[in-house]
């Protein structure tokens, strides 16, 4: 039977395992028991036979005394009284006879009289004392000495005493002894028993070791070689210990190659080995970072590598778990540089557009303005036979025109160069403005014009200038399709939203000209271009003008009967009522960025002093001019909120008086004012001009924009406790006070708690409330609104699902190994 | 009404357009081609109004209208800006830099002449009290 069947038996037989198993808790027990035992024999034996030569000694004094005293040793002759010893064995012979053992009289160190034999049976006289112990003892210290001595080559329980003449010096030595064969003997027999069983365990856990032991670290082993992934385990400094199949295959390295290679040759960069193990001392652990290694042969590969810590044996070592991403990183690549040249191709467009109309502009300019000028002349001159010819060139050139600007403004948009001016928009000045626009139009073809709308004071925060284009398109389109028909604009303002409604009785459009209505270049007919002009990029444009807003515009269209185009813009966030400041909200942080607000007004120091101290801002408050400059030199806020109209001392004078300082004219004002004179303001050097009564996110922008984020706190929410972990440290190593909740129920509660963070992270996927029902819910309350929300996404989303986040301003980042680099890019961007 | 009128215009057939017919409706147009000679023209002349490019060569048009609104001598001579395109934030970067009024280029005659007869009409009008 060969050993790899024994093994496999092993393996396979349980009741082989603990019958072996058993036996040797049967051996370990018996051999303990055995060798207690023996030594507690063995020490008995000894103790007894000591005590027993004790007594013989005192037997051998009464015998030698018995024969005469004193005992001297003169001329080579020892005698007790006149009794002399040498070559007498009388005395050491009635010795044995009484008490069994052997006995001698020493000369000095010489056996005078004796019954010990010597190897050839004789009596041992005339030998000597053999140096050691006994010897030192005897006549060295003068004492006696008792134990087991070596006479003669054979072992004996002995005792010795030393023979003192009178002068106490040491004349001689009386022995007496017995074999310690008895001892001997019973050494043997228990040691034999104690050997075999030692010998019998041992073999055992042998075989144990070997086939059970063994087989563990084979299963470990093949189950590491069939592995994946590269698993390598290394000392702290970088020696290897173990590596699978597929780390040899994976660094491109032979089984039999002698030695193992420094794994540190290994990366391609020669800091990262330094790097990584640093990271590794400082958290224990490295969880999937990208690194790139260098095979054998020299080729680079990519890989996500995990290290941990682990015990192998009894000492402390890495486990390196390697994974090969070199086709993942190679289609990231693949696919970032693909991104990049189409990104570039587009900008290139965009630009060439731009740069193009406006070189198209500036000749066509002279065209119009010279057709103009012409037709001028001649009906000054009465000459208006070529009248009509020049007002072809000029309503030419004005196409022209128009299609540039559109071709112009739609490429600003895609190259996202079109910026939004935000500002209170008097609702009133705006359709007035639009009504004198498009009266012209609607009296061309006799269309009625109406515009109907709510009574009172009407604003609303957006772009004038935005606005009133794409309203103008949707009348001037209303205009161009309808003859002798009705043009209506309704605006209606339904809770949180503003709503124009631009119908009309013209033509109307079918549902196949609807579904291509909003492309560009496309008109709902090619016919209609010939019939009706336009660029066919009017309602592109107005509904990217629309997003920007954000908004939407939304057709509904019966043929023959007219058309509905609907702008929705979602309305700014009411003006909160003055609510008294929350407990502690007040409180100065000690490092919290600096807001002095001036005002003589204590409703407003109420007012902003809560706005901003809710994000976390330290107001001081100034309720005068003077006391403001003051308080802007000693305490040198990050930015100064000043009112213009105040007594005494005005805005104005304290502007002055602070951009003429040099200490404090970099000091970035606002002006919050009743007045809107915001060209004076800005022409004083104020940074930025604000009406009252404030809009609250207004007012926050504006001030985050100068005096900075205020410590950047960031909500993380992630129900994987891991990535959690991981993206709280990372903000926290860049500086970021982050905090997390597993859910987004958890993170409705924590918001409800704390005070808004600037900037919540948000992973889309998880249990009880996913992301997408949180940033809902967190658009919905006016406290959480101005929260900036960055969502990390695993998934692949859905042009509806993205179309959901980004119109709740969800910024999306996709999860990976990129995903903490673009983290953080984001959250710097987000930070100015 | 009559009024001397500095047009600031880098574009030759512009300016000349702009120009014949501002002289045909009776007004006295003199010219700059840059924001550098806007500046000493307007210090130089005291003209009733500034029609003012924005996209001009040396100084351009916000830098002059900043500059000729912060000096005490020019800042009550009315400025329109004109600009070749309304783009996007350039109504209310002039307006932000001082001018009066703001208007878009191709010029249509008669709504910038609306906008030159309403300044004029405003710096001829006693000041306000």
């Amino acid at each position: 039977m060969s050993l790899s069947r024994i093994r496999a038996a092993w393996r396979h037989s349980t009741l082989a395992r603990s019958m072996t198993l058993s036996f040797l808790g049967v051996l370990v027990v018996g051999l303990t028991v055995t060798s207690i035992t023996a030594y507690i024999l063995h020490r008995n034996a000894q103790q007894a036979a000591l005590e027993r030569v004790s007594i013989d000694m005192r037997v051998a004094w009464n015998v030698l005394l018995q024969k005469g005293k004193p005992l001297t040793a003169d001329n080579g002759v020892m005698k007790a009284g006149d009794f002399v010893l040498n070559g007498n064995n009388e005395v050491v012979d009635t010795v044995r006879d009484l008490v069994g053992g052997t006995a001698t009289v020493f000369m000095g160190d010489t056996r005078v009289t004796t019954n010990v034999p010597t190897a050839d049976g004789h009596r041992a006289i005339g030998t000597h004392l053999a140096r050691g112990p006994v010897y030192d003892t005897v006549f060295g210290s003068k004492a006696p000495y008792r134990g087991i001595a070596m006479i003669l080559g054979h072992r004996y329980m002995t005792a010795y005493d030393p023979i003192l003449d009178g002068a106490g010096k040491v004349i001689g030595v009386l022995y007496v002894g017995r074999p310690a064969s008895f001892l001997d003997t019973a050494d043997t027999a228990e040691w034999a028993v104690i050997a075999a069983t030692l010998i019998a365990s041992l073999i055992s856990l042998a075989l144990n070791y070997l086939l059970g032991r063994r087989s563990l670290v084979d299963q470990a082993r093949t189950l590491l070689d069939s592995s994946p992934l590269a698993v390598m385990l290394s000392t702290d400094d970088g020696k290897t210990l173990y590596r699978n199949e597929k780390a040899f295959a994976l660094f491109g390295l032979q089984r039999n190659a002698s030695g193992m290679p420094d794994p540190d040759s290994f990366y391609a960069d020669p800091a990262q080995p330094q790097r990584m193990m640093e990271a590794f001392q400082r958290t224990g652990r490295l969880r999937q970072v990208e690194t790139q290694y260098r095979r054998a042969d020299g080729n680079t590969f990519w890989a996500l590598v995990t290290w941990r810590r682990m015990v192998y044996d009894n000492r402390p070592a890495i486990v390196k778990w390697i994974y090969d991403i070199s086709e993942r990183k190679a289609a990231e690549a693949a696919m970032a540089e693909a991104q990049r040249l189409a990104e570039h191709a587009n900008e290139t467009k965009s630009e060439f557009l731009a740069n193009m109309s406006h070189e198209l502009r500036t000749p066509l300019n002279a065209i119009i303005g010279y057709s103009q000028i012409l037709q001028e002349d001649m009906e000054d001159a009465g000459q208006n036979e070529a009248l009509p010819d020049l007002k072809r060139i000029e309503t030419a050139g004005k196409h022209l025109l128009g299609l540039i600007n559109d071709i112009l403004d739609l490429s600003k948009i895609e190259a996202g160069r079109m910026e939004v001016y935000l500002e209170q928009v008097d609702l009133h000045r705006l359709l007035d403005e639009l009504r004198s626009l498009a009266q012209p139009l609607a009296a061309k073809r006799n269309n009625q014009l109406e515009f109907v709308l709510p009574p009172g004071e009407l604003t609303l925060k957006t772009d004038y200038t935005k606005l009133k284009q794409s309203l103008l398109n949707l009348l001037s389109n209303a205009c161009k399709f309808t003859q002798a028909g009705q043009v209506r604009l309704d605006v209606t303002l339904p809770p949180g939203k503003a709503v124009f409604r631009v119908s009309d009785t013209g033509i109307g459009m079918t549902e196949a000209q609807l579904g291509k209505l909003f492309r560009a270049f496309s008109q709902a007919d090619a016919s209609t271009t010939r019939e009706y002009g336009g660029t066919g990029l009017g309602l592109a444009i107005t509904r990217k003008l629309c997003q920007l807003l954000g908004g939407d515009v939304n057709v509904t269209s019966t043929p023959g009967e007219g058309s509905v185009f609907t702008i929705t813009l979602a309305l700014d966030v009411p003006l909160p009522a003055a609510t008294a400041p929350a407990p502690g909200a007040q409180a100065p942080l000690t490092d919290a960025t600096t807001v002095l607000l001036v005002d003589d007004d204590p409703q407003i120091h109420r007012l902003i002093g809560t706005m901003l101290s809710r994000e976390g801002y330290r107001v001081e408050h100034a309720a005068s001019g003077a006391q403001a400059v003051e308080l802007a030199r000693s305490l040198r806020p990050a930015v100064i909120l000043l009112d213009v109209l105040m007594p005494q001392v005005d805005g104005w004078t304290v502007l002055g008086t602070l951009k003429n300082d040099p200490e404090l004219a970099d000091i970035p004002v606002v002006i919050v004012s009743l007045l809107d004179e915001r060209p004076l303001g800005l022409s004083l050097g104020a940074a930025e001009f604000l009406t009252k009564p404030v809009d609250r996110t207004r007012l926050v922008e504006t001030v985050r924009t100068f005096a900075g984020n205020t410590g950047g706190r960031v909500l993380v929410v992630d129900d994987s406790e891991d990535d959690r972990g991981a993206t709280v440290r990372a903000l926290t190593a860049s500086g970021y006070d982050a905090v997390s909740v597993a859910s987004g129920a958890l993170a409705l509660a924590w918001l409800e708690d704390n005070p808004p963070p600037a900037i919540l992270l948000l992973d889309l996927v998880m249990p009880d409330m996913d992301g997408f029902a949180l940033l809902d819910r967190i658009r919905s309350v006016e406290r959480l609104r101005g929260i900036k929300v960055l969502v990390i996404s695993a998934k692949d989303l859905t042009s509806h699902e993205a179309t959901f986040l980004l119109e709740r301003g969800g910024t999306v980042i996709p999860k990976g190994p990129q995903a903490r680099a673009a983290l953080l890019t984001a959250l710097r961007t987000l930070r100015i | 009404m009559s009024l001397r009128i500095l047009l600031v215009e880098d574009n030759a057939d512009n300016r000349d357009m702009l120009g014949r017919r501002l002289t045909r409706r009776s007004h006295q147009v003199s010219f700059a081609v840059d924001g550098a000679e806007a500046l000493a023209q307007t210090v130089a002349q005291l003209p009733d109004l500034v029609l003012m490019d924005l996209s001009l060569p040396v100084i351009d048009g916000w830098e002059a209208i900043r500059r000729l609104k912060a000096d005490p001598a020019t800042c009550a001579i009315p400025i329109i800006a004109l600009t070749a395109h309304a783009m996007a934030g350039d109504r209310e970067k002039a307006l932000a830099a001082g001018a009066d009024d703001y208007d878009t280029k191709p010029v249509e005659l008669e709504r910038l002449l609306a906008k030159i007869d309403a300044l004029g009409a405003k710096r001829a009008a006693p000041p306000d009290a």
